[in-house]
């Protein structure tokens, strides 16, 4: 499969700060790929770098098979980017802006950004200074999404929600289907689990200039503890003993007793045997959530 | 009224502002002490000082510029000519900028939401913005007043001085409290107050000249009618800005109580749905973005043109009733006193037509800076089209608003030369500034590439040369320095002999900054803050 992004040794640094830490990225072509980190890891500086806007101090950037600093504006025509804060001219109507980007970059599918602006319900006649927040948000979101099918093959989605409400964000998640559905890359920078858990195919997890780790969901999932809440019929006093089990708490019912702990996904199998053995009468499972895989890749304690 | 509050915002604003309000005073007092002290040193005999009486400084166009002659004979008399310019605009523009700062730019950025669902009163911020201000604008009267009685002019007369400055900044400062009603931006707001300045400005020069009531319809007029020194001086005339600051800030209030909290007395209207077919590349963008204040600016300059056009026919009489001055014009090389008139009105004109040349190439910047231009580059869009795209309509631009000055000027000259040839002449050699208007934007454009954080240095840069072309020789400044300035390079058109070789030399500069200016975006991050 070939590479539509591909980001290897990227360093980045504002005077002493160093913004970007020898980064790789690799994003497969067709794919929707979650590029997830706290604010401040990176992620808005590696999608600027990808957009030809900053010039990497050092490591090897491909988009689209070209050099996005030398290439800027070619390889433009064949992507959209959607910005997480976006600020337009103030005296200008929504309506004037998307058209006005929508020109730039090559023009627009009329019949789509009919479609759009009733999906999105959004009111193009507004001048953008009387805009809010999630209004910008869906004059970029617009501006992008109308772009002819045929034309583009990337979406960089810079955290592309925020502001937006629950209705538009589902409404968000089912163009952004649409648009893989019909073969788009899609590169989508969020903090919001949620969003990327319901979206994307792999992940990329960001922190500190550095991808920490990446993989599929699935992949990533493996890598970490599942969480059990089990009522048996004998007591489970050997369970400690369990290779991987840990965070055991018990507490004793009327019969049996009710027993929580979390395992080692590949130590699962040995933990359900024992707990088999004892005569289970309830049990609970549930595999990480992306936000307890997201805390851990922070050190941080999962809330239990 | 509602008051309530009004004693923590006024801790608040000295809070926010200590700084600030430190460094008006002490550079306006500073400026006028060492440019009062400059002025009274330059004249150490009595023979020195009638000399002054009879030179330029009685000319119509120094009369506009600065004031009504008052008491030239006397020291005090000249110094008072020399500086109070300074402290008036000076005052003016503080106080504008500090009262919208406080009202209308708090309300934009939607903090005056959060003061006013405390315990605040709905006037209780224009009552602490008029206070603070009022009291700044009472320190930097102060100041001046000492920065003039330290440089030999009788402490009573320093005190008159700085009494009128401060009625002046007063009623600017009520001035803008009603703008601020009035528009819905901050920009808008400090705008409209300016322009008004502007126009109080050329009111009162054009009573000036004329020597007419007139200059009682201008806030300025009315600080100069006191003629601070001399035995005119009087204290009366300032009961007219005291009424007037009353009556202005019951306006304010009055308006205040009839809108919500962030709306202005205009509405917002929708606009167009879809963008009209000019609306494609950089260049229509620029043009689609700045087209008001262009407009603004060329009507500005083409009614200031206008007035100073109409003031030729006094500068005729006068060179007819007095044959000395006339006379020591022509041998000073500097054509007949109407054409040494209008060669200091074209650099005039031209100066305020580079100070848009600026403003519209900062463009460069804030696109930039507010985070605009980057959806811009993720297009189709090279960094190179975008920059040139945008100097272009700064080119268009200044050439229009040059234009409009040189028509508004010759349009009324030849009425009072009765010689309709003049227009398209005053017009044409007006525009021989062209170059000279473009190489304060080209510094925008060479500094942008650059350092994108020293843009504004171009201001700086204007100001000195505008100081150096609008006080020109008064200010006896070194050659080096005068030769520095692309104003002087050009040819003083009329009284000069037309020559299009500096004009060229410096239009070629132009396009090396600018050509610089965009190789150097081409090599650097492009960055919001």
């Amino acid at each position: 499969m070939s590479s539509a992004i591909s980001v290897s040794g990227l360093r980045k640094t504002f005077g002493s700060t160093v913004a970007l830490d020898a980064l790789d990225l690799d994003v497969a072509t067709g794919e929707v790929h979650g590029f997830l980190g706290p604010n401040g890891a990176g992620k808005s500086t590696t999608i600027r770098v990808l957009l030809g806007l900053l010039r990497a101090d050092a490591g090897e950037v491909r988009l689209l098979g070209g050099d996005p600093w030398r290439d800027a504006a070619r390889l433009h025509r064949r992507l959209v980017y959607v910005p997480g804060d976006v600020d337009l001219w103030p005296n200008l109507t929504g309506g004037e802006v998307i058209d006005l980007l929508g020109r730039l970059r090559g023009g627009h599918d009329p019949q789509r950004r009919e479609a759009l602006l009733e999906r999105f319900d959004l009111d193009p006649t507004k001048k953008s200074r009387s805009y809010s927040k999630g209004n910008r948000q869906k004059v970029a979101l617009v501006a992008a999404l109308a772009a002819p099918l045929d034309e583009v093959e990337l979406l960089l989605l810079d955290e592309p929600t925020s502001g937006l409400d629950p209705l538009m964000e589902a409404e968000f998640q089912a163009c952004v289907r649409e648009e893989a559905g019909a073969g788009r890359t899609v590169l989508l920078s969020s903090h919001i689990l949620a969003e990327v858990e319901a979206l994307c195919d792999r992940v990329s997890i960001v922190r500190a200039g550095r991808v920490v780790t990446h993989g599929t969901l699935s992949e990533l999932r493996h890598l970490t503890r599942t969480t059990v809440v089990a009522e048996t019929c004998a007591p489970a006093d050997a369970l400690h003993a369990v290779p991987g089990v840990g965070h055991v708490d018990r507490r004793a019912l009327e019969s049996g007793e009710r027993v929580g702990f979390d395992v080692d996904t590949e130590h699962l199998g040995e933990a359900m045997g024992y707990l088999a053995s004892l005569g289970l009468s309830s049990l609970v499972s549930h595999p990480p959530t992306l936000q307890e895989l997201f805390l851990r890749q922070y050190g941080d304690e999962v809330p239990t | 009224m509602t008051l309530d509050g009004t004693s923590g915002l006024v801790r608040l604003l000295l809070r926010r502002d200590r700084v600030r309000i430190t460094v008006w005073v002490l550079a306006m007092t500073v400026l006028t002490y060492a440019s009062s002290s400059a002025t009274s040193s330059t004249f150490p005999t009595q023979a020195s000082i009638d000399a002054y009486a009879g030179s330029l400084a009685t000319s119509p166009a120094v009369v506009f510029l600065a004031g009504p002659p008052v008491a030239l004979d006397t020291l005090a008399g000249i110094v008072l000519n020399e500086v109070s310019l300074l402290g008036l605009v000076g005052v003016c523009l503080m106080s504008v900028l500090q009262v919208v700062r406080h009202t209308r730019a708090e309300e934009e950025d939607g903090r005056s939401e959060l003061v006013r669902a405390a315990v605040v009163g709905r006037d209780a911020a224009v009552a602490a913005t008029v206070l603070v201000t009022g009291a700044a604008a009472g320190l930097v009267g102060l100041g001046l007043a000492l920065a003039t009685a330290a440089a030999q002019v009788p402490l009573g007369d320093a005190l008159l001085y700085g009494a009128s400055v401060t009625a002046l900044g007063l009623v600017f400062a009520g001035v803008a409290l009603c703008t601020a009603q009035v528009f819905t931006h901050a920009r808008g707001a400090t705008g409209a107050a300016l322009a008004l300045f502007g126009v109080a400005y050329v009111v009162r020069g054009a009573g000036d000249v004329r020597d007419d009531g007139l200059v009682w319809l201008s806030p300025i007029g009315w600080s100069q009618a006191t003629h601070a020194t001399g035995t005119d001086a009087t204290w009366w005339p300032l009961l007219v800005p005291v009424v007037a600051v009353g009556l202005l800030v019951a306006l304010a209030v009055w308006l205040q109580g009839h809108r919500d909290v962030g709306a202005g007395l205009v509405a917002a209207r929708p606009g167009p749905g879809r963008a009209a077919p000019s609306l494609r590349g950089p260049l229509g963008l620029a043009v689609r973005t700045q087209r008001g204040a262009l407009i603004g600016w060329a009507v500005g300059l083409f009614t200031l043109g206008a007035v100073y056009g109409s003031l030729t026919r006094s500068v005729q009489e006068m060179a007819r009733s007095n044959p000395t001055l006339e006379k020591f014009f022509r041998t000073a090389g500097q054509g007949s006193l109407v054409d040494s008139f209008l060669s200091t009105i074209l650099l005039v004109l031209a100066l305020l037509a580079a100070a848009y040349g600026v403003s519209s190439a900062l463009r460069l910047r804030s696109e930039e800076a507010s985070g605009r231009l980057e959806p811009l580059l993720a297009t189709g869009l090279s960094r190179t089209r975008w920059m040139i795209g945008t100097l272009a309509v700064t080119l268009l631009g200044s050439t229009v608003v040059l234009l409009a000055a040189g028509v508004g000027l010759g349009a009324t000259y030849a009425v009072s030369s009765s010689s309709l040839s003049d227009l398209p002449r005053i017009a044409g050699l007006q525009l021989v500034y062209l170059p000279a208007v473009m190489v304060p934007a080209g510094l925008v454009a060479l500094l942008h590439g650059l350092r994108p954080a020293w843009v504004k240095v171009a201001w700086a840069v204007l100001a000195v040369w505008f100081v150096l072309g609008y006080l020109g020789g008064l200010l006896h400044a070194p050659a080096w320095l005068v030769r520095t300035s692309p104003f002087s390079r050009t040819p003083a058109v009329p009284a000069a002999a037309l020559s299009l070789t500096a004009p060229a030399c410096i239009a070629l500069v132009v396009a090396v900054l600018t050509g610089v200016g965009v190789l150097l975006l081409g090599r650097r991050d492009v960055r919001s803050e």
